[in-house]
């Protein structure tokens, strides 16, 4: 176990590599620390200074564009950025899962086709999963893709698909084969596709906070070329779920609401034992859920995709995101959310207005209770 | 998490003999005869030899509060542990056990040689104990002190903890301490609190992962309305969320033995570990209970000797608000930017 806590010494330099170029933004004046950055932050020009440093795609091999480095180490770089509330939002999705995928499921082409571009800051990716009928019930997607001379033709709508009016390429799940049948969840297919191709339409859907990440994405004789077919086709669902935990193993599903806390621990020092104690049960927690994602990291290392894990880790994470904002309240009085302020206030209402979608948004809490329940029937 | 091969081994010679010690999980269990069980098998050595891991003592303690074996483990350990590591102590015959860790004690040197005055509200094991080891307050120091509890101006009022087990008030009236019963060059206070609090967190993962698997096999086996229990999504909920916390304590609990091994951020990784088993604790019990209806709340069933246990550890060796404060404090005062590196390496 040691040896596992000197890995994580070791990767210092490259937290300093991170912090610097969050440094420079800073001094720029062009990064206000925010919550729910790594979802709503969005900034081609910071994903670019990122990609320039090499820190886009850091665990992938160097010849595909990225480092070499460990699951552990990309962490650490998300760790940096997500404390600082640094706006990743453009790149997130690519490189937190579809890179992922496509090294573990993609042909050498496919990897070869998007990695490297992925990791230049180039290439982002929007994800078509969810559907209007299909939300927790993933399976039950309608999407369909239709098999034609020199690849396939998709039909169907996706929804909350954060970012689609402005990514390259979208990952689509669609189904491929008979939905009645023995099992539904055999026939469908992930298939890459560009947002440029003929029969793409984007519609926003605004938050609550009237800003635009979410879409509907509607496909209408959308053509694909077949080497667009991530893995095998009818793997989808096998395929899909291993993402799951790169999905919500991450440390953005505890640190949303970071920025936050910090404000706690600054306050703490005015020396109210019930603020210090109520910061120091936050702090508590954020040590234990810290430390399962290490693990996660570390078992990701070893070549497992560790759902159960993820799914604690993001049950309890979105949990303990909430409680810091509960602790705000009660500790931080004389500071209430202002949607048109700077500074605290406007983090807060940020925070707040962003929290309902903790527990919801890449599976809901509900949702993972039964995977973490089911996996106890097993046992 | 790949694990030590000998404490691996350790945990499952524990648990082996355990299993089949308490072939009757519903009989009352003699606390004489197991801390005998316990000698017999060297437990109360794990983590006692020089360079030996504190582990062997998390594993030792978390499988005998899993097999509810209620015995003075912690206790016994810290004492001969913090001996250990002083420079020169009184010879310590028989069963030495330290006391709960304070400031409510204070030596005072006089005239008549060193004596001692305070309170301690809850010991535990007085009564299996030939000697106490206590810490008290030499003016600005902390001293550790061997004192037999049963010596004169020492009045020892028995009493209990939620779940029965023993916590006795132990008050020292101008007791006046035998020559060389001051120990020299002992570890200071906050080291022992550090370590109590480590083992602490060890005991309250054992017992709630042993009330959780009794929960888990009830509901599986328990049928209402045609059909086991857990099939219904709110009693399957309760056994997730006892799970969901059980595996984060256990992150902290082994993170924190990291610490206390290589002796780095000991403070801030076992006040974690500490503060999430006692949240656990309450969540475990409660579901627990919950979920085994009215047969769990009874003397016969076994389930109380996990969560009244639970109850009642999640604040001793520190209670859970110390612990949060501590951990509070020493954050706020390094601020942000410095606490980020401590928790970052």
């Amino acid at each position: 176990m040691h040896t596992v806590i000197a890995e994580r010494a070791a990767l210092g330099t490259l937290r300093r590599e991170v912090a610097d170029v969050i440094t420079a933004w800073e001094r720029a004046g062009r990064l206000t620390p925010r919550c729910d950055a790594w979802l709503t932050g969005y900034d081609r020009e910071f994903t670019t200074a990122l990609a320039a440093h090499g820190l886009i795609g850091v665990s992938w091999p160097e010849h595909l564009g990225g480092r070499a480095l460990s699951a552990q180490a990309r962490l650490a770089v998300v760790e940096e950025l997500l404390r600082h509330g640094a706006p990743v939002a453009a790149h997130w999705i690519a490189e937190r899962q579809i890179g992922p995928t496509l090294l573990r499921h993609g042909t050498p082409e496919l990897q070869e086709e998007f990695l490297p571009a992925i990791a230049r800051g180039e290439v982002t990716f929007c994800l078509g999963m969810s559907e209007t009928e299909a939300g927790s019930d993933l399976a039950a997607v309608r999407t369909r893709a239709a098999r034609v001379d020199d690849g396939w033709v998709i039909d169907g709508a996706k929804v909350w698909t954060s970012h689609a009016h402005r990514s390259e390429f979208a990952y689509v799940l669609a189904r491929t084969g008979a939905p009645e049948g023995a099992d539904r969840h055999e026939g469908l297919t992930e298939f890459v596709v560009p947002m440029d191709a003929c029969g793409i339409a984007v519609r926003p859907i605004r938050d609550m906070r009237g800003q635009h990440h979410f879409n509907e994405v509607l496909l209408e004789g959308v053509h694909v070329p077949d080497r667009y077919v991530i893995g095998e086709v009818g793997g989808g669902w096998q395929q899909a779920t291993g993402q799951l935990a790169f999905e919500r193993g991450g440390m953005e599903r505890v640190m949303s609401t970071f920025p936050v806390l910090e404000a706690l621990v600054a306050r703490g020092a005015d020396g109210d034992m019930r603020v210090t104690e109520r910061v120091g049960a936050l702090l508590a927690r954020f040590d234990a859920l810290r430390e399962m994602a290490w693990r996660i990291a570390r078992r990701m290392d070893e070549g497992h995709a560790p759902r159960t894990e993820a799914a604690v880790l993001k049950l309890l994470g979105t949990r303990f995101e909430r409680d810091v904002l509960s602790a705000a309240r009660a500790c931080l009085r004389d500071v209430a959310p202002d949607p048109t302020a700077a500074g605290l206030p406007g983090l807060l209402a940020d925070a707040w207005a962003a929290a309902p979608g903790f527990a919801i948004r890449g599976g809901t809490s509900e949702v993972l209770t039964r995977i973490v329940g089911r996996e106890q029937a097993r046992s | 998490m790949t694990v030590d091969d000998d404490v691996r081994l350790l945990r499952e010679v524990v648990a082996t003999a355990l299993r089949r010690e308490t072939t009757d999980p519903d009989a009352r269990r003699e606390a004489v005869a197991d801390w005998q069980m316990v000698r017999q098998n060297g437990w109360d050595q794990a983590g006692l030899t020089p360079d030996a891991s504190v582990e062997e003592t998390t594993v030792v303690a978390e499988e005998l509060a899993a097999w509810a074996v209620s015995v003075p483990l912690v206790a016994h350990h810290l004492a001969r542990w913090v001996l250990a590591q002083s420079a020169a102590v009184p010879p310590t015959p028989g069963v030495t056990l330290m006391a709960p860790p304070s400031d409510a004690v204070v030596l005072t040197s006089g005239t008549a040689g060193p004596r001692l005055h305070g309170t301690l509200p809850r010991v535990p094991w007085v009564g299996l104990a030939d000697l106490l080891v206590v810490y008290a307050r030499d003016e600005n120091r902390d001293a550790l002190v061997v004192v037999p509890p049963r010596a004169p101006g020492v009045h020892v009022e028995a009493g209990t903890n939620l779940a029965g087990e023993p916590r006795d008030r132990v008050v020292f009236e101008d007791c006046r301490l035998a020559p060389g019963a001051v120990v020299r060059g002992a570890p200071d206070r906050t080291t022992v609190q550090l370590r109590a609090g480590l083992l602490g967190a060890a005991e309250m993962l054992g017992a709630m992962r042993r009330a959780h698997e009794l929960a888990v096999d009830h509901a599986r086996t328990r049928q209402q309305f045609g059909r086991p229990i857990a099939s219904f999504d709110a009693v399957a909920g309760h056994l997730a969320e006892m799970a969901a916390e059980i595996q984060l304590v256990r992150a902290a609990v082994e993170r924190a033995t990291v610490a206390h091994d290589v002796g780095i951020d000991r403070l801030v990784h076992t006040a974690s570990a500490k503060v999430v088993a006692a949240h656990a604790a309450g969540v475990v019990a409660e579901r627990a209970h919950q979920v085994f209806g009215a047969l769990g709340t009874t003397q016969e069933h076994p389930l109380h000797l996990f969560t009244m246990r639970l109850l009642s550890w999640r604040d001793e060796w520190g209670a859970e608000h110390e612990w949060a404060r501590a951990l509070g404090e020493y954050a706020s005062g390094l601020g942000t930017d410095e606490y980020w590196a401590v928790l970052t390496l």
